[in-house]
């Protein structure tokens, strides 16, 4: 019973699925511009976070629709809240990739004060992350998002790992403050992509057992 | 729950049609001055139930009721217990609006007058059709017939005639499934005012309306009352399987 119900439901999970590729790949990419130092690539991130932007007021209003149209309840109601509240994280998640990609216009007529290495490693974390909390949420599954929430403790240590080095940098020699600068807000908003996938795993066990926890 | 904070309290209740259990061992205690909403597929008992807690059952051939059924720690069936005065204490209104084919103001005054009532007749009526919010829509027909009404106005006309008798507990059953989406919505203001004073049980087929107006609901199905307990969680997050599939519409 209630088939178009169901239809609605599972496609609006899967435009979610949808926009968290599209901000995975735009993390890769951005994460590619920086390490090869392609200004124009970076250009390309930047511009289509407008089209992430767009999906997620697309699913917004998808969901509203939704909910005045066919007035879900119990388990089926906060699956769709779980939806609307995944795509704001997600967007959030889409800024740090866009941030990234600045960066790397920025750095890419200039010398790296240091070869990355926890920097990758940070946005690549950041892509699983995103990619295991979103799949935790479309298929409902809790053991997937306590895990996934877990690893942001990795996410943390890699950014007290690059604070320290960077504060060497610094003291070491003054010119590398600039570059260092950024290299550390870098590093911080990558970080909060660990958060925001963290949160997304917490809307996934809210739409499951329909309770607040804190990851 | 207690029996002394329960306005109504029934535990292992049976109630046959004949041979046929309609009801099968049901126990729930209804709270004072709050709204309990029963709720399942046609056929679950829910009729039958309500129908039960002032015997209206008993109107009906082969009916057949077990279990206690306690009002103040009184059993309602007791032999010594007249069924015409559970009427009086817990009173009940109808899905289809049906006021006497008599004027506003004698639907109201019939029902006082034969239960010996001796005070101000007309103040009793404008208090009664001013705690259903018709007093302001009839004030100047109030002698014309109740049937000139729309059929919003005169459920709510059966409802201040309920309240004449002053009744502890008011049954609905369905009491806005014949009614328009704006009459149906001052009714569901109405029992948000009714609940200060009085306990309300309703049947209602309207999940959302059953969602907006009670405090507990109940949830039956085949006779077998599945879950009982706060609105907000059978509606959010309820314990058995049946009443999530039954409320989201998966079946039923």
């Amino acid at each position: 019973m209630r088939e178009h119900f169901s239809q609605e439901l599972e496609s609006i999970h899967q435009d979610v699925l949808r926009m968290a590729v599209m901000v995975e790949e735009n993390i890769l990419r951005a994460l590619k511009a920086l390490k090869e130092q392609d200004a124009k690539l970076a250009k390309e991130v930047i511009s289509d976070d407008v089209r992430v932007n767009e999906m997620e007021l697309k699913i917004t209003d998808r969901c509203v629709f939704f909910i005045a149209t066919e007035q879900p309840v119990a388990s089926d109601l906060r699956r769709v809240v779980a939806c609307l509240k995944a795509v704001g994280d997600i967007e959030r998640i889409g800024d740090y990739a866009t941030h990234a990609a600045k960066r790397a216009r920025e750095f890419a007529d200039e010398k790296y004060i240091k070869l990355l290495i926890d920097i990758p490693k940070m946005m690549e974390l950041g892509g699983e992350m995103l990619r295991d909390a979103v799949n935790s949420l479309v298929s409902a599954d809790v053991e997937l998002a306590k895990a996934t929430a877990l690893r942001d403790g990795e996410m943390d240590s890699l950014n007290k790992q690059i604070y320290r080095e960077l504060l060497a940098l610094m003291l070491e020699e003054k010119e590398n403050i600039k570059q260092a600068t950024k290299l550390l807000f870098l590093s911080r908003f990558l970080e909060r992509m660990g958060d925001h996938a963290a949160n997304i795993c917490g809307w996934t066990i809210y739409a499951v057992e329909g309770t607040h926890v804190d990851l | 729950m207690t029996v002394e904070t329960a306005a109504l309290d029934i535990s292992g209740a049976n109630i046959y049609y004949g041979d046929y259990l309609a009801v099968k061992d049901v126990s729930m205690a209804f709270q004072p001055r709050e709204v309990t909403a029963l709720i399942g597929p046609s056929g679950c008992g829910k009729s039958t139930l309500l129908r039960s807690l002032n015997r209206m059952n008993d109107l009906i051939d082969g009916a057949r009721t077990e279990g206690s059924f306690l009002f103040h720690g009184n059993s309602l069936y007791d032999p010594s217990v007249d069924p015409v005065q559970v009427r009086r204490w817990i009173g009940m209104v109808f899905q289809k609006p049906n006021p006497f084919p008599k004027s506003i103001f004698e639907n109201i005054a019939w029902g006082a007058r034969i239960n010996g009532f001796r005070g101000d007749m007309e103040e009793l009526v404008v208090t009664c059709l001013q705690n259903v919010a018709l007093f302001d829509e009839v004030k100047d027909k109030l002698h014309k017939p109740a049937a000139a009404l729309s059929g919003g106005q005169q459920q709510r006309l059966c409802i201040a005639r309920t309240l004449a008798v002053k009744p502890e507990i008011i049954l609905m059953d369905e009491p806005t499934s014949a009614l328009d989406p704006i009459s149906t919505a001052k009714i569901e203001d109405l029992l948000d005012e009714l609940k200060k004073s009085y306990t309300i049980i309703i049947v209602t087929h309207n999940m959302q309306q059953a969602g907006r107006v009670s405090d507990r609901a109940g949830f039956m199905l085949t006779g077998v009352l599945e879950e009982y307990g706060p609105t907000e969680k059978i509606f959010f997050n309820p314990a058995n399987p049946k009443t999530e599939a039954y409320i989201s519409g998966r079946f039923g």
